[in-house]
């Protein structure tokens, strides 16, 4: 019996015009901001507490963990940052979410920043992202013209603005206090961190009480307050300690490649099936479970639950991450895949630490000279050595996640980079022919 | 490439056993001296003043340092030495280049586990295990240190920071000792000149923002920043224009490589060739601590030196690169004495001194005591002044000792350097603090980066609308007129803060210690006020009207700098017998009877009285350049042939003895 | 020459509004700077916004050159970017880069003599459900071909560069309601 897929945030996802504040408020929109906003803020954080939610941006924090690090007061000006800025490769959700769900998101930001106690909100969107930008905004403006956002709202004495703000082109901006730094119009540079700088809920951007959270952590804080902490928590069949429901972006090799909403725990092969299957008379090879920085993971086994435990102990990657699964037949060529992904990394190292700057452009030219031709079989183990000095000794987690396909395919696909140091090719796929 | 000899993995692990010579002893820069002696010094005052301590645990040694300190700081205190380049006791952490890792083991979020971390990030905490030199940490350092010098040319041969360049330091003591690195490395145009005075050399830049940061943070300026990413990231000024900051020479000293460096010195020598001696530097008032370094006798470059008092380790670029003006072709090498067609030719300095005796006497004899007059010095030590007044009063008995410091009050500021830093409200008068008071202006931005108010107004008749209060600091130069000084006078008074004159010479309360503009002074009555004098003026309206015969002219130039200019002019085109000592030809020396070339700062010795009061006494450091003396040896031999043999002495031993003596006798 | 309006200065004091610094409205006022200067971002442009903002001119730059969507060069009046990330790639984003190149005569990175199109390869741009997929201007193409390239390319090219604005152009204000 394959498991129930309830729908939480895509409940409504193809409902027409839901993107608009009337049909949003027609399918119970704003009930669950009515019902937060009467709420003590850590009556919310506990039901966010119960319901066992974790980050969906990535890490898989805890959220209930950072929000209860604020300090209980509004002394200070405190900052709900939404992080919008996906351009983990292979993860496309966010992007979906707030084109189609726009109001979700907002009323989730508005929810949020009640349990943070937040009277102020930045949606950070990625450059490219216009489309979802102006989406956003619209539904902002009639959430202020509806009276959700703006003085007093709702009569409770409190002040709500959200701002959206556009970033210009660099995926590090997606990692956190990078995120920080670039909202305060700096170069996007990750910042200190615990144990080497205050925790952001005590002093984060402007040095006020700030936290960031994913699109999709904003949006489902409506639904756990809809069904109860409790109720949420029930939802999901694996790990006790990954809960609800998660958004994934299957892309690649797959009949149905999409965005799904998946309960935490499914089978693996379910996942899979979901999708549609490997494309037709194709096999699996490889796959990369939550986002190009988990890495690649073996073909075997399928039958193990995905979710924020099951992936890591199943696969050796890195885990869930973005939910970004990316599916790749026996016609992919691994090593090159690996390349462009160094590549990609090594365009957006931010340049901050010699480990993730240095390492990346020596990679990304050992890479270069194995594909034209240049390999040596040492190459394998000097790869491995720098991803080695990388690791545990970048400033920030680019590094760490950059080399986590590097190392993952040379320990499942060594024979692919030794053909292209024998051969100057792969013979191991049929590279260049994909008729699809 | 793929025939390239290359090293087998089994040698390389052999290599890195090989190459630990490493820890505490290992050879150290001036700088990273400093930075250690900085620390360990810091610690010692924190535990003697009772600041809370946090206690921790390095290579197996208890240390306490201050609450605040970062790991790799207690190591030094302990010790250790941990290996790095971003990291500068003066600047804010960024944990840039990732050389300082070490293992930590510490309590994070209830479990308590060792992990490598960047030491100079984390703050030293109790209970904290520090280890340095475990195989894991040298592994990591060694990584580190194999990516850092991947894309690194390693053209030390031509590299003006070679044998004195922690990249360098930190690879023998570290690092592989040979390089896997085999792809073509980062290549840009190589020394391009940013500045007057800096080249940059984008392939050796290891990004670790200390200059950039240097230039937010120290200098205020942000003249230099980071552009572009990731591997493309190189420092540079804005886009197309140059880094012209009056503190950039700061940035060639702490960039750890060979990125950025001086255009003054390039190719000058090898560092190792160049000497290093403590100085003072005289190019204006603030007295900065300096390292004088020459070679074969020739001052090639000037750097900083520590003064906590005073410039932290900083110079300001008319300190680093003005006092070239030591090898300067223009420099007086001959005495000059008018001819018999009143032209100023060259002679001997046998002739150049009896005519100075001879005349003295001569006026002495033939008009009185009074018809000789001495104008101290402000760019001379205080030992110069001395001598000058026991020749000119001491031998000769003239009381017209004149000189003059400004038009308003006769009094050492009551901001001092080091106080500026923790002012709140700061009010500059006039004056472009950052040229003008560098080391005022470093402090004035360190207040700032602690929320001070830091404004400049242009004319004193503005400071009204400034919104003094009794907390501000108002900072005014002293070359205002006198009505100028009563308007701040008043406007300050009313708001009931105090105004300080900063003088701008090197030595600029120095005459008055000897006597000069009707003082009779020590330095604790510099500090209550002087009262008014008008010798000064007297002195060039005797000149002016020729009572006046006589007239000796210690290093300073009355006509160029003095209040009264038309005075000053007048007095010194009129008849008298002018005698002028000076490195360079100026508007005095040129209507001089007599010019008498003296030895540079960096060639003379004695004691100099700062803007803020600190005396500081220093020694020759190269020989006089070849045919001028040191002002204290002509004014002894001038005294020795008026008929005062004085004691040959030590110049550094003439001050206990003037302070004693509080002035000429 | 300076080329910031009334207008203009009245759209960066909007956008410093909404933040408690004006540093922190450098990268939605470099967006407006691009615009008004044709789509890049001259030394002229950074200075102009460094003086409106009060930040230093050294910081603007750093910022301008970090961001991979501030042009630091004249662009072409339609630019396809095309994404050659894996998802993208697995699914021919490689040969779609190429079929846009042979047809438009210029590599990847280079802009077409006239200065009409330029082809060039991006990142992962979200839509790696309907790969491989592109962008011109600010809009995309998903599950693009050959044909989408020669579609766009025969609408495209008649059209001036105002008809597919760089993105900052549209930036609804806060308020409009
Ligand atoms: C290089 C890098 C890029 C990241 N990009 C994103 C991103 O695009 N979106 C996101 O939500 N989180 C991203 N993250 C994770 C964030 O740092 C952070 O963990 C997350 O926004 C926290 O939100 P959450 O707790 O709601 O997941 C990134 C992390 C790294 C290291
Ligand atoms: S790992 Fe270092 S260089 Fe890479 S993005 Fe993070 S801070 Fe920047
Ligand atoms: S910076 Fe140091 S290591 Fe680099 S070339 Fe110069 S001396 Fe050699
Ligand atoms: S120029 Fe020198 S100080 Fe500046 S970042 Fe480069 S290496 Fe560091
Ligand atoms: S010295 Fe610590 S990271 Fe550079
Ligand atoms: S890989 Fe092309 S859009 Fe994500």
């Amino acid at each position: 019996m394959p498991v129930e897929q309830t729908q939480l945030l895509y409940r409504h996802r193809d409902v027409p015009g839901i993107n608009r504040l009337d049909t949003y408020v027609a399918h119970c929109g704003y009930e669950q901001f009515r019902k937060a906003i009467t709420m003590e803020p850590d009556a919310i954080i506990e039901e966010v507490k119960v319901s066992g939610l974790r980050g969906r941006g990535g890490a898989g924090f805890p959220t209930h963990i950072k929000w209860n690090a604020f300090p209980k007061n509004r002394d200070v000006e405190h900052y709900f940052i939404v992080n919008a800025d996906e351009g983990e490769p292979g993860t496309a959700k966010d992007r979906d979410l707030m084109n189609a769900l726009p109001h979700l998101l907002v009323e989730g930001c508005l929810c949020s920043m009640v349990a943070v106690r937040a009277a102020k909100c930045y949606i950070y969107i990625r450059g490219e992202y216009v489309e979802p930008w102006k989406s956003v905004q619209k539904a902002i403006n009639e959430a202020y013209a509806a009276g959700f956002l703006g003085k007093n709202v709702l009569g409770s004495g409190l002040d709500f603005d959200i701002y959206t703000h556009l970033g210009a082109g660099a995926y590090e901006c997606g990692e956190e206090s990078a995120l920080m730094s670039s909202l305060m119009g700096e170069r996007g540079m990750p910042r200190l961190k615990p144990p080497a700088a205050p925790l952001p809920m005590i002093s984060g951007v402007w040095k006020r009480p700030s936290v960031v959270n994913n699109v999709e952590t904003a949006a489902t804080i409506p639904a756990i307050l809809e069904l109860g902490g409790a109720k949420y928590s029930e939802i999901g069949v694996g790990s006790p300690r990954s809960r609800g429901t998660k958004l994934f972006s299957i892309s690649g090799h797959v009949n149905k490649p999409g965005i799904y909403e998946i309960v935490l725990g499914t089978p693996f092969s379910e996942v899979l099936e979901i999708a549609g299957g490997v494309r037709d008379g194709h096999k699996l090879k490889t796959y990369i479970p939550g986002g190009s920085s988990m890495g690649f993971a073996p073909p075997t086994p399928l039958d193990y639950p995905f979710d924020y435990e099951g992936i890591p102990q199943n696969t050796q990657t890195l885990g869930l991450g973005s939910g970004g699964l990316m599916i790749f037949d026996e016609t992919t060529d691994v090593f090159k895949v690996t390349h462009r992904l160094v590549d990609f990394y090594h365009h957006e190292s931010c340049g901050k630490c010699t480990p993730c700057r240095e390492g990346l452009d020596w990679l990304s030219k050992i890479y270069g000279r194995i594909a034209s031709g240049g390999g040596r079989e040492q190459d394998i183990d000097l790869i491995w050595d720098i991803c080695d000095s990388i690791r545990g000794k970048s400033f920030c987690a680019l590094g760490e996640g950059a080399i986590w396909p590097v190392m993952t395919s040379l320990r499942l696909f060594r024979h692919e980079y030794l053909s292209y140091i024998h051969h100057g090719r792969n013979t191991y796929s049929d590279a260049g022919q994909l008729g699809a | 490439m793929v025939g390239t000899p290359i090293l087998t993995r089994d040698s390389w692990e052999l290599n890195i056993v090989m190459s630990t010579q490493n820890g505490p002893d290992r050879p150290k820069t001036a700088a990273e001296s400093a930075d250690v002696n900085k620390v360990v010094s810091e610690t010692k005052a924190a535990q003697d003043a009772g600041i809370p301590m946090v206690n921790l645990v390095v290579d197996g040694k208890p240390v306490s340092v201050p609450k605040g300190s970062l790991v790799i700081e207690a190591a030094f205190s302990a010790g250790s030495d941990i290996p790095y380049f971003c990291y500068h006791p003066r600047l804010t952490s960024v944990g840039a280049c990732r050389m300082c890792l070490a293992s930590v083991e510490l309590e994070m979020f209830g479990q308590r586990r060792a992990s490598i971390m960047a030491t100079c990030t984390i703050p030293a905490a109790d209970g904290m295990v520090v280890k340095t030199t475990t195989p894991d940490v040298k592994k990591a350092q060694n990584g580190v240190l194999e990516l850092i010098l991947a894309n690194h040319p390693l053209d030390c041969p031509v590299c003006d920071r070679g044998g004195e360049c922690p990249l360098q330091n930190m690879t023998i003591s570290y690092g592989p000792p040979n390089t896997r690195f085999i792809e073509d490395k980062r290549r840009y145009v190589k020394a391009l000149p940013i500045s007057e005075h800096v080249v940059l050399d984008r392939e050796r830049c290891i990004t670790c923002m200390r200059c950039t940061r240097f230039a937010s943070e120290i200098a205020g300026d942000s003249k230099l920043g980071l552009i572009n990413r990731g591997a493309q990231s190189e420092v540079g000024p804005f886009l197309g224009g140059t880094f012209d900051s009056n503190f950039s020479g700061n940035t060639i000293e702490i960039c750890p490589v060979g990125a950025l460096t001086s255009r003054q010195f390039r190719f000058k020598g090898r560092p190792w060739e160049v000497k290093s001696s403590d100085s003072i530097c005289t190019k204006c008032s603030n007295g900065c601590n300096i390292a004088v370094g020459h070679r074969m006798g020739e001052v090639v470059r000037i750097n900083g030196r520590v003064n906590e008092q005073i410039n932290e380790e900083w110079t300001c670029d008319k300190g680093k690169f003005g006092n070239a003006d030591v090898n300067a072709p223009e420099r007086l090498t001959a005495p000059l004495i008018r001819d018999a067609h009143g032209v100023l030719v060259e002679t001997d300095w046998d002739t150049a001194l009896s005519a100075v005796i001879t005349n003295m006497q001569f006026v002495s004899e033939n008009y009185g005591a009074n018809a000789i007059a001495a104008f101290g010095t402000t760019s001379g030590t205080i030992e110069d002044n001395v001598l000058l007044g026991k020749l000119i009063h001491g031998v000769f008995s003239s009381s017209n000792l004149a000189y003059q410091l400004t038009q308003g009050p006769r009094r050492l500021p009551k901001a001092t350097i080091v106080s500026v830093e923790s002012a709140k409200h700061i009010v500059i008068v006039g004056m472009d603090l950052a040229y003008d008071q560098p080391m005022y202006y470093l402090r004035s931005v360190k207040a700032q980066r602690n929320g001070a108010t830091v404004i400049t107004v242009k004319t004193p008749s503005e400071l009204a609308g400034a919104n003094l209060t009794s907390e501000s600091v108002v900072l005014v130069p002293d070359t205002l007129s006198a009505s100028d000084y009563e308007a701040i006078q008043a406007i300050s008074s009313e708001a009931g803060c105090d105004y300080s004159v900063l003088v701008s010479d090197a030595n600029g309360y120095g005459p008055y210690l000897a006597g000069f503009d009707g003082a009779d002074a020590r330095v604790e009555d510099l500090h209550k006020g002087l009262s008014a004098s008008e010798k000064a003026n007297e002195v060039l309206n005797g000149l002016a009207s020729g009572a006046v015969k006589h007239a000796f002219v210690l290093a300073s130039d009355p006509v160029g700098t003095y209040a009264d200019g038309q005075l000053a002019s007048k007095a010194f085109s009129a008849d008298a017998f002018v005698v002028v000592t000076s490195q360079f030809m100026n508007a005095t020396a040129a209507n001089a009877s007599v010019v008498l070339p003296i030895a540079s700062f960096a060639e003379t010795a004695g004691t100099y009285l700062n803007v803020d009061g600190q005396l500081q006494t220093v020694d020759a450091v190269v020989p006089p350049r070849a045919g001028t003396r040191p002002q204290w040896q002509v004014l002894l031999e001038l005294n020795a042939r008026a008929g005062n043999p004085l004691p040959v002495f030590n110049p550094s031993d003439v001050l206990p003895a003037v302070l004693m003596q509080g002035g000429s006798e | 020459m300076a080329k910031f309006t009334d207008d203009t200065k009245r759209r960066l004091d909007a956008l410093i509004a909404r933040y408690p610094t004006s540093k922190a409205a450098l990268l939605p006022a470099l967006w407006v700077a691009q615009e008004v200067y044709g789509g890049w971002l001259p030394p002229e442009a950074m200075q102009e916004v460094a003086d409106h903002l009060g930040v230093p001119a050294s910081d603007v730059a750093g910022v301008a050159t970090f961001y991979t969507m501030y042009n630091k060069r004249p662009v072409a009046n339609h630019r396809i970017e095309i994404c050659q990330n894996v998802a993208c790639m697995v699914n021919g984003a490689d040969e779609l880069i190429g079929y846009c190149e042979r047809k438009l005569g210029i590599h990847a990175g280079e802009m077409t003599s006239d200065g009409g199109f330029s082809v060039e390869r991006v990142e992962c741009l979200g839509a790696c459900c309907h790969a491989p997929a592109l962008m011109v201007g600010s809009t995309y193409y998903e599950n693009a071909t050959e044909q989408t390239i020669d579609k766009l390319i025969a609408e495209l090219g008649n059209m001036p560069s105002e008809s597919v604005r760089p993105p900052q152009s549209q930036m609804p204000e806060q308020g409009e309601f």
